[in-house]
């Protein structure tokens, strides 16, 4: 596992690794990587993680579409990788992203379908194999805190439509090409539309980090998945302050 | 692969949203994963959506109503094979509904076909997700007097959850936010799109919250749960 990496920023202290990513990314090359690895440098292991780490978390998540689940199999993916890597299964080097992004998505697939199979195999009638647990406080209140923030962001869209375009596209998951039609969009304008609202949310979240800092953080905590969310927020507030 | 095509694309929203297929997904994946401005994207754009069905689900935001006819429209101007199996899984949706031989009462004998009946897609919810997924189903107008529309709702189980279990079987439960069994049904199998449908005839459900649950029968003839859906009907 990665050694996170400390950064105050306004006096909050994060767990945090885009420094050490960064450190790494100045002399990254995939092939040099997969050698170390092979040749049993620990070091690199963590390297792998350090560098590839974002990238698997956006991947087992939109897999699973389960956090929690998703935290789990991090570290799996990596021990898989890095058994494969040091038994040098991996025939082309150069292609370590794409090899780490397949073992990833295998997992979780996998994953799925095994306990698919355990459900149905060996769970009597009486099995609540999908845990019912309302989410912590800390999670809900973060969940809230981010709800008013999507209200806003969406309130301030001057045209209905576009509104419209983002509900159905979210919370319905409707497909692009559908929303388009009915509501007269081009595909350009509700790209844009949707570029457009996230900058505003990042913007909002952001300022609301900067305002209310380590109170925020303190009460909304760093569950799982939330880091980035954390880290590229600080790490803005602190780049606008001098 | 260039940050031109991605954006001219939408691949970070498709991505999250999973319509992606393999041959545009493999690259997506192979360079966003060591692309921090994509990976920014992705995580924001992850971030806002799970922020925008949480303000739903809280009520702060209202949800608007998903377009069937739309759906039809947009369905005619597809290629074929892709229309063939939309259609089919819609038509499944809109016709093929044993499942209210079940406790219930069929919808009212001698009543014609109806049109533009709302598809309602609900996705499943997991742990904590449970509350941030609580959908809003608006009940049609009218319920009282056991006319008006039927609802369908699509529980999308399959192609995801479970690809290569063709052919199994699947039973749904559908219960108060109190726990109380309200309907069951046994012995379903999966559409073309790898969904259940569960039509509700108009005035079958009261206003309140209530949680489906999907049951997988396992090769020892026993139901598990696979999924659960929540949902809360309000007036319009
Ligand atoms: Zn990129």
């Amino acid at each position: 596992m990665i050694s996170w990496a400390s950064l105050a920023v306004t006096g909050i202290e994060i767990g945090f690794p885009r420094d050490l990513v960064k450190e790494i990314d100045s002399q990254f090359s995939p092939s040099r990587l997969a050698e170390q690895i092979r040749s049993g440098d620990a070091e690199a292991e963590e390297e792998l993680v350090g560098h590839f780490g974002r990238g698997i978390g956006v991947i087992l998540r939109a897999v699973t579409r389960d956090r929690e689940l998703a935290e789990d199999l991090y570290q799996e993916t990596f021990r898989l990788a890095v058994e494969k890597l040091r038994q040098g299964a991996l025939n082309d080097p150069e292609k370590l992203g794409s090899f780490l992004a397949g073992t990833a998505r295998n997992l979780a697939s996998d994953h799925r379908r095994r306990t698919f199979r355990r459900r149905t195999d060996t769970a009597g009638d009486t099995l609540t194999s999908l845990p019912d647990t309302a989410p912590d406080q800390l999670g809900e209140l973060l969940r809230k805190e981010k709800a008013a923030l999507a209200r806003r962001v969406i309130g301030e869209l001057e045209n209905p439509r576009d509104r419209e375009m983002i509900l159905r596209f979210y919370v319905h998951e409707e497909p692009k090409p559908a929303i388009c039609e009915d509501l007269d969009l081009t595909p350009r304008h509700f790209d844009r539309v949707l570029f457009r609202a996230r900058q505003r949310y990042r913007k909002k979240f952001v300022e609301r980090v900067a305002r209310e800092g380590k109170d925020f953080t303190s009460r909304t905590g760093e569950s799982p998945g939330e880091h980035h969310v954390f880290h590229e927020a600080l790490a803005e507030h602190g780049k606008q302050r001098p | 692969m260039k940050h031109e095509y991605i954006e001219e694309h939408g691949l970070v929203e498709r991505y999250l949203q999973g319509t992606l297929d393999r041959a545009e997904r493999e690259p997506f994946e192979a360079h966003f994963i060591d692309c921090p401005s994509c990976l920014e994207e992705l995580e924001w754009a992850e971030d806002l959506r799970g922020a925008v069905r949480a303000a739903v689900a809280e009520g702060v935001l209202e949800s608007p109503p998903s377009g069937p006819v739309r759906w039809i429209r947009w369905l005619g101007s597809l290629e074929p094979a892709p229309r063939r199996a939309l259609i089919a899984a819609t038509l499944a949706a809109a016709l093929l509904l044993p499942f209210f031989a079940g406790r219930y009462q069929r919808p009212a004998a001698g009543e014609g076909p109806q049109l533009n009946t709302p598809l309602i897609y609900l996705s499943a919810v997991r742990g904590d997700e449970l509350s941030a997924s609580l959908q809003r189903i608006y009940l049609p107008q009218d319920r009282g007097q056991g006319r008006g529309q039927s609802l369908v709702l699509v529980l999308e189980v399959g192609s995801d959850r479970a690809p290569e279990e063709d052919g199994a079987e699947f039973g749904v439960r559908l219960r108060s936010s109190g726990g109380e069994l309200l309907w069951e049904s046994t012995g379903l199998f999966l559409n073309a799109a790898g969904a259940l449908t569960l039509t509700l005839p108009p005035g079958f459900l009261e206003e309140g919250d209530y949680r489906l649950e999907v049951l997988g029968l396992g090769s020892d003839n026993k139901h598990a749960k696979l999924a659960s859906y929540a949902f809360r009907a309000v007036s319009p």
